[in-house]
């Protein structure tokens, strides 16, 4: 909670001499001397510190990732296997032991440097994976993430790329990654890609097949996260909104909140709430993608004292994100307000997209005492959308918690007679492009969910908008 | 949450998800204590492996961190001492400053390299195609100089502006995230 500017720890430093001296020092151009004139800065200046330490971070991320297909796992595997030191530290362990280590040290290794550079990796690789042979830098083009096939209604198979959500109706449907992944979707299922080798299930079931190569990949959900180590495996968001995990072969490790298990086959985890981790029954592949409703949005009612002729509300499930409509009577969409997007925090949850002519009275005037009330049918946090142009009155300030975030409106045209409005404003896609309105975000935690009551909102004479409601179950 | 048990098959797991989670975090910290990449690459290795050597001694009631990170020191002034180049790195002090503030801000320093892949991504081509070049293993900066058409000091000139480009993208992008709560 705080209205002041977020601090960044390696921010970049505003003397071109120290950023050079770092530069100097970090790609071995810098004398003995310069060497010492840093040494004493790291320990004078804490900015020069973090700095220093925050470019040599990146260069380490892009080091990695730039000799990622250089298989430099094989080359530490193969020196760990060599050191007979390894073998003798535990002779009591005898030879099975030894070559248990080893193959855990290989899996380790392969899935940390998959778990922690997977994504990026492979989504780099994809960009890069044939670097030029001239002096003319090209990428080449870049495979869908996911085929889907057969999908009803659909020709040829529905390609999900990076970043991009997979929305498929009821049914089970099988599906090939470009990793060489075999999966089985099981529908109404909402899914986002958001790397190659991290996919956030919003809700739906799957079952991941997963090969060699595409160890490290995860499944993250409301409730956690589910991260292979070379095997098969399901994970069910299903309708009654609780993650659940089972493994049909090898071994994952699931993730909530503190708490962390590893699950080998036959074994299976559900999480009903943020790390509470209670075994589950695994059952078969076929009844654990059987087809089934999806929870309903935990946003159960919504009502108000605004212009009662307006369009009704509609509560979208996983559906915030970067161009998703505002507003039910309008083409307004939600945007981040820099290049850099929406925040992740809010990304992917549920949403009401309101009439924006609530703001109006029957009679079409603009009012100042519009009240909505939210109905929540379990415990959430629920981030309210507020006009920057708008005074924030005292009840908000009062039970609301201030963040730093701010959600960008991409207004585009509006006509309507009966508020004598029309104005036609550029629409752009992508973030930052077109801001009209920037709203402030203001977060409250509902622990036993319920009604929340907003309002009087206030107004101002000329152009404002409706509060947007983004919510995150507990 | 698994608690370890005290057998060695439990206490080596408990210790290879401990090194996987703070393994990009050592990385990290190696290569302010040793300069090119290549190097870095090296001393980490060998890092990891003095640490594999010695997993039986790593106490589970302490942070692993420190104790990595102390391993690592021994690992780079070993490194740079066969080399001769004693007077070319960081002093006792510096390290054990970066130390602390790698360790303190962890979480953010994580932050920053979830927005590199997006600013990466922003970069033109040619620039990223330069960048990539520059952290092959068998590539000298005369190479890459020679693939595009500059002198070597003309590639350190761009790759420090790339850098400087980057850098500035992961601050806005992080500015622009706002505190997650």
């Amino acid at each position: 909670m705080s209205s002041q500017p977020r601090k960044i720890v390696g921010r970049m430093l505003e003397e071109p001499e120290l950023v050079k001296l770092v530069d100097l020092c970090l790609t071995d151009q810098a004398s003995p001397q310069q060497w010492q004139t840093l040494s004493d800065l790291i320990v004078e200046r804490k900015d020069v510190c973090e700095y220093y330490a925050a470019q040599a971070i990146t260069g380490a991320r892009l080091a990695w990732v730039s000799k990622i297909d250089e298989d430099s796992g094989r080359e530490i595997l193969e020196r760990i296997e060599k050191d007979d030191l390894l073998a003798a530290s535990d002779p009591a362990m005898g030879k099975a032991f030894s070559y248990r280590r080893v193959a855990l040290t290989v899996g380790a290794f392969c899935a940390a440097a998959l778990l922690l550079f997977g994504g990026i990796g492979v989504s780099l690789l994809y960009q890069n994976h044939a670097l030029p042979k001239s002096n003319v830098a090209t990428s080449g083009p870049v495979p869908p993430t996911i085929l889907v096939h057969d999908v009803p209604g659909k020709t040829k198979p529905v390609a999900v790329f990076g970043n991009e959500v997979l929305d498929l109706p009821a049914g089970v449907f099988q599906a090939t990654t470009s990793s060489g992944m075999q999966v089985e979707f099981s529908g109404p299922l909402k899914l986002r890609v958001q790397k190659p080798m991290e996919w956030r299930l919003i809700y739906g079931k799957l079952i991941a097949t997963v090969n060699p190569v595409s160890q490290g990949f995860t499944v993250t959900t409301h409730q956690g996260s589910v991260t292979d180590l070379g095997t098969k495996f399901g994970v069910a968001v299903g309708h009654d909104n609780i993650t659940k995990v089972a493994v049909y072969q090898g071994t994952v490790v699931v993730q909530s909140g503190r708490s962390s298990q590893q699950l080998e086959q036959g074994q299976g985890v559900r999480i009903p709430s943020i790390s509470t981790l209670d075994t589950l029954a695994v059952v078969s592949e076929e009844e654990f993608l059987r087809v089934e409703e999806i929870a309903p949005s935990v946003i159960t009612d919504v009502r108000h004292n605004g212009n009662s002729a307006a369009s009704p509300y509609r509560i979208v499930r996983g559906g915030f994100r970067e161009g998703a409509t505002a507003y039910v009577d309008r083409v307004h969409q939600w945007s981040g307000l820099f290049a850099g997007g929406l925040s992740p925090a809010l990304t992917d949850e549920d949403y009401v997209q309101l009439p924006n002519d609530w703001k109006y009275d029957d009679n079409w005037n603009l009012r100042d005492d519009l009240k909505i009330t939210f109905e929540f049918s379990r415990p959430v946090v629920a981030y309210l959308l507020v006009d920057e142009r708008l005074r924030a009155p005292a009840w908000l300030s009062e039970r609301f918690t201030k963040t730093s975030i701010v959600i960008g409106l991409d207004k585009g045209s509006h006509s309507d007679p009966r508020t004598n409005t029309r104005y036609q404003l550029p629409q752009i896609a992508g973030p930052g492009n077109s801001i009209d309105v920037s709203l402030r975000v203001w977060k409250i935690t509902l622990p036993e969910g319920g009604s929340l009551e907003i309002g009087p909102i206030g107004h101002r004479s000329s152009d404002w908008v409706v509060p947007g409601l983004v919510t995150r179950p507990l | 949450m698994d608690t370890p048990a005290d057998n060695p098959t439990s206490k080596q797991t408990h210790f290879a998800e401990v090194y996987i989670n703070n393994q990009e975090r050592l990385r990290g910290y190696v290569y302010t204590l040793v300069a090119h990449w290549n190097d870095a690459e090296e001393v980490f290795q060998r890092t990891s492996l003095c640490l594999w050597r010695k997993w039986e001694q790593f106490d589970q009631e302490r942070d692993f961190l420190p104790w990595a990170f102390g391993i690592a020191r021994l690992e780079a002034k070993r490194f740079l001492s066969e080399r001769s180049r004693q007077q070319k790195m960081l002093s006792d002090s510096a390290m054990e400053a970066l130390d602390v503030a790698i360790i303190e801000n962890s979480e953010a320093m994580e932050e920053r390299l979830a927005a590199l892949e997006h600013c990466v991504k922003k970069l033109p081509n040619q620039q990223r195609s330069l960048l990539w070049n520059s952290y092959k293993k068998s590539a000298s900066i005369e190479q890459v100089g020679e693939l595009f058409g500059l002198s070597a000091n003309a590639v350190y000139k761009r790759l420090r502006k790339i850098r400087e480009q980057l850098h500035r993208c992961i601050d806005a992008r992080i500015a622009s995230w706002g505190e997650i709560t």
